[in-house]
């Protein structure tokens, strides 16, 4: 991974495993295929991230 | 882009609901043609309507904004990430929205692509409601506060 960033010169972010992926997007999105979806506060959003696990400064929605 | 988000109205959301449910059930966005016939309205209406969905993150314009792009998690052109489904072959934005097909979808989904990292190859998706395949990780390099500061390289 270090070497990916390297060779891109980009700095390291955050890592999660596709569970946390898969526990994460059931949440983000559910419902958004429904004719009443009008988004999502971020307040929502950051609740979604903590429920898979996802805590920290890189995961702060606002 | 910069300033206020324009403020959706009824009909913004009616396209935007239109767009999704056409992907869902074509595997493919729609053109601006045939949302402007949906719509009953002109190419130019349409097009500015999808600007407005653009700047409050809810769909992507192409680059040359000759149609859509990205509905996340779908992807309107081929990706490294193609999820194959009971109901057709998606493609998704990043190995997140291979996740978020089956999830948005409410199906199961299975996706072969390789790994960023190390080339190898990598299998995995939601069967039966559950997520198998191989153990991988994702290495998000922009925060999700950030996504669609530039959602092409995000």
């Amino acid at each position: 991974m270090d070497g990916w960033c390297a060779r891109r010169a980009l700095s390291r972010g955050a890592i999660m495993t596709l569970d946390q992926c898969w526990s994460m997007a059931q949440g983000w999105y559910a419902g958004r295929l429904e004719p009443g979806w009008r988004g999502r506060s971020p307040a929502a959003a950051q609740a979604i991230l903590e429920a898979a696990g996802l805590n920290g400064p890189f995961w702060r929605m606002v | 882009m910069s300033g206020p988000k324009p403020v959706l109205d009824d009909f913004h959301w009616a396209l935007r609901t239109e767009i999704y449910r056409h992907v869902a059930e074509t595997t493919e966005a729609p053109s601006l043609e045939a949302l402007a016939a949906w719509a009953g309205r002109t190419h130019t209406d349409v097009l500015e309507a999808l600007d407005a969905l653009e700047a409050n993150h809810h769909i992507a314009l192409l680059p040359d904004r000759t149609g859509i792009w990205m509905a996340n998690p779908f992807s309107a052109t081929p990706t490294a990430f193609p999820v194959d489904t009971p109901r057709g072959l998606f493609w998704a934005n990043c190995a997140w929205d291979a996740l978020g097909v089956p999830a948005i979808l409410g199906v199961d989904g299975w996706t072969e692509t390789r790994c960023a990292g190390s080339g190898e190859p990598i299998s995995f998706g939601v069967r039966g409601g559950e997520r198998q395949g191989d153990d991988g990780l994702i290495h998000l390099v922009v925060p999700p506060r950030h996504a669609w500061d530039d959602i092409g390289f995000t």
